[in-house]
């Protein structure tokens, strides 16, 4: 009787693991911002959610026509890095709920970095609010997640 | 001093998160980094396939949105002549009961904007301004008819108070609309002397407009405008642009304001062109007699205005131009404050007909930026 | 009041300097640390990693008497990749990227190499002007290399490059 309690409760414990470990992982893919002009492919490195750009709608600068590089990054000594494979959001921990937080996004249209919070909407959904300071003080963009088409 | 007391609040603000989610966790071995074929993701489309695309906002290298704004508007010495009180058709020029050698007026503005819904379908934010002009300088009275109008702004001075809504609605990927409506409390009253809400003025636009690309978004619509100072209804074109090489552009709403945009980098960038700026003032009780008048105040301002970034959200911008009266006339409205449409045909007549010479003006702001 | 106030002055003063102690710089340099991305490999943006363990770090300070909580703060000053195989060069690789990564601390990216010299055994990435968190990443358990590189094209093996760190450490004696 015992080793079945025993049983029971490991069970039990590696089913509410599993379970929070496949709703933390819910944010793990490919993704679009609403702009169009990117996706994101969004994976976990030592235990954090790390986002990168993985596809450009314009890949070439048409001043430079060359690779875009992340030219307005304010740290003059890494305007060389490239923007396909930039890893755009950064350092998000699962929070419980739907919830990914303690993050930052990066524009790499301006070289602002600004706090950020991911919340699940749906499976195929995620609200992206980037914010100054406080979370009211910030904007929302929402993400769809990418699939081989149909 | 500000600047640094804002900073400190921000960084507080943005470390209570992190501090609260402070955890102890054991350190991973990195996860072997997955085969990833790039061209994969050329060809992906939405996993819900009724997902829509929505045209944004923005466009490339606008100057910033500011959520808050802390600035201080300071024209230098000018002249002003006042009427005395009567009926007077536009284009008259009554000889002066009051004239007014003015050192100065500046004052506070103050002004902030919060998104309550900022969604790629629909965003819509509210803000709240606050803004103060006091005078200084003499007052001559040359007769007895004189309404010591001067002397009224010299004493209290000039407030607007207002709250504004701007809607942002995407039709589809490339065209938009946008709502703007403010209800403002102008005139010269005093917290202790505070206005009716009755003679609050409303003003309000609504545009239709194309986002063909990151560059350019364009629109045409109609507003209700006190920037000439009176009541008018105008049309608008919104015409926001940026060249490819990302140096040059455009930020016109016209005719309240147009602007040309030379960006030095993401940080810097300097703007030229005018607005159109005005009010329709409430004056109580002018004089000894019951006489509630309207200054209806509206100014062009001619101006550079260089912004740049401070540090972080924080921004700084500088206006240094040339204000042009438009009027600064005045209206009687009757104790119900019951406004009017004269609109550039009307032959309403007006009680005072005031003159001011334009002057140099200066304005600085600090601002909170939004993302 | 106004001797008050002198001693108090005095006795901050001599608080401040006492505390304050002298820093030394030292280099850090550990053994360089295998960057492995598991093939096969596509062309475009890959992700290796590695790992540096603190021991290391920890070792080098007790050495010369000192211990972790001694670190002031620290910078990277130079960052070199290399192939150890005779018949391997960086051709394949078009860009790289090096950040470190801890799970108690913020992801720094803090050096970058675009282009990967042609032809190249061995190539050093700029390093970034403006570094953060470098003591704090250096004092967690185990810090994790993360380079993003572009392939040029498709590779079957395994990709595995070398990376040469070397930091420069300010502790306090």
């Amino acid at each position: 009787m015992k080793k079945f309690t025993l049983l029971t409760l490991l069970a039990l414990f590696f089913a509410t693991f599993l379970s929070a470990q496949s709703e933390s992982d819910q944010l793990i893919g490919v993704w679009e911002p609403s702009n169009g002009k990117a996706r994101v492919k969004i994976e976990k490195i030592a235990d954090k959610y790390y986002g990168k750009i993985v596809w450009l709608r314009e890949p070439i600068d048409p001043v430079t026509n060359a690779p875009k590089v992340d030219k307005n990054n304010p740290d003059e000594s890494m305007r060389a890095v490239p923007l396909k494979g930039y890893r755009m959001l950064k350092d998000f921990v699962f929070k419980g709920s739907g919830e990914w937080a303690d993050g930052t996004i990066y524009d790499p249209e301006n070289g602002s970095t600004y706090s950020c919070v991911i919340k699940l909407k749906d499976d195929n959904t995620l609200d992206i609010r980037g914010y100054v300071g406080v979370k009211a003080l910030g904007r929302t963009d929402v993400w769809k997640r990418l699939g081989a088409k149909k | 001093m500000y600047m640094k007391k804002i900073q400190r609040w921000l960084l507080l603000l943005s470390l209570l998160p992190l501090a609260a989610a402070a955890q102890q966790r054991d350190t991973l071995p990195p996860t072997p980094a997955e085969e990833e074929d790039f061209s994969e993701y050329e060809n992906l489309g939405f996993a819900d396939e009724a997902a829509k695309r929505y045209c944004n906002p923005k466009i490339l290298d606008l100057s910033p949105n500011r959520f808050v704004s802390l600035g201080w508007d300071w024209q230098l010495p000018y002249q002003a002549e006042f009427s005395p009180l009567g009926a007077f058709e536009d284009g008259e020029s009554p000889s002066p009961a009051e004239t007014a050698d003015f050192r100065s007026s500046q004052g506070l503005r103050l002004s902030a904007n919060i998104p309550v819904i900022s969604r790629n379908s629909f965003v819509w934010q509210m803000g709240a301004n606050f803004w103060n002009i006091n005078y200084g300088g003499k007052v001559q009275t040359e007769n007895q008819n004189a309404a010591r109008l001067a002397d009224r702004l010299l004493s209290r001075g000039l407030r607007t108070a207002g709250i504004n809504t701007t809607i942002f609605k995407p039709l589809g990927e490339k065209q938009f609309l946008l709502l703007q409506g403010a209800a403002d409390l102008n005139g010269d009253y005093t917290l202790a002397d505070f206005q009716s809400l009755q003679y609050l003025r409303y003003s309000g636009a609504v545009i239709w407009g194309k986002r063909p690309h990151d560059r350019l978004q364009w629109g045409v619509g109609l507003a209700r405008t006190y920037r000439v100072g009176e009541l008018n209804y105008l049309p608008v074109v919104l015409y926001n642009w940026t060249a490819p090489n990302r140096k040059w552009g455009t930020e016109i709403l016209f005719p309240a304001r147009a602007h040309v945009r030379r960006t030095f980098n993401p940080r810097s960038l300097l703007l030229a062109g005018y607005e159109l700026e005005g009010q329709s003032y409430r004056i109580n009780n002018l004089s000894d007699e019951d006489q509630s008048l309207e200054i209806r105040r509206g100014e062009l301002r001619a101006r550079l205005e260089y912004q740049r970034q401070l540090g972080g959200f924080i921004w700084m911008a500088l206006q240094v131009g040339y204000r042009y009266n438009y009027s600064f006339n005045a209206d009687y409205l009757p104790n119900d404050g019951q406004e009017f449409f004269r609109g550039f045909f009307g032959d309403q007549r007006y009680a005072m007909l005031n003159t001011l010479t334009n002057a140099l003006y200066v304005n600085l702001s600090v601002n909170l930026v939004s993302p | 009041m106004k001797r008050f106030f002198q001693h108090t002055a005095l006795f901050l003063l001599i608080f401040a300097a006492v505390s304050c102690g002298k820093v030394s710089t030292l280099e850090f340099k550990p053994a360089p640390v295998t960057l492995t991305a598991e093939g096969p490999l596509f062309e475009g943006s890959n992700t290796a990693q590695g790992v540096l363990m603190n021991a290391e770090l920890e070792a080098m300070l007790a050495k010369g008497g000192y211990r972790g909580a001694a670190i002031k703060s620290a910078r990277l000053v130079s960052a070199q990749i290399f192939t150890e195989a005779d018949t391997l060069t960086l051709d394949n690789l078009s860009e790289i990227t090096l950040q470190l990564a801890a799970p108690d601390v913020d992801m720094q990216k803090v050096a970058v190499l675009n282009p990967v010299p042609a032809g190249s055994k061995s190539a050093a990435l700029q390093v970034a002007g403006e570094q953060e968190k470098i003591a704090k990443l250096l004092l967690q358990p185990a810090l994790t290399l993360v380079a993003d590189v572009n392939l040029k094209q498709d590779a079957e093996a395994t990709l595995a490059v070398k990376c040469q760190l070397v930091f420069e450490i300010n502790v306090k004696d």
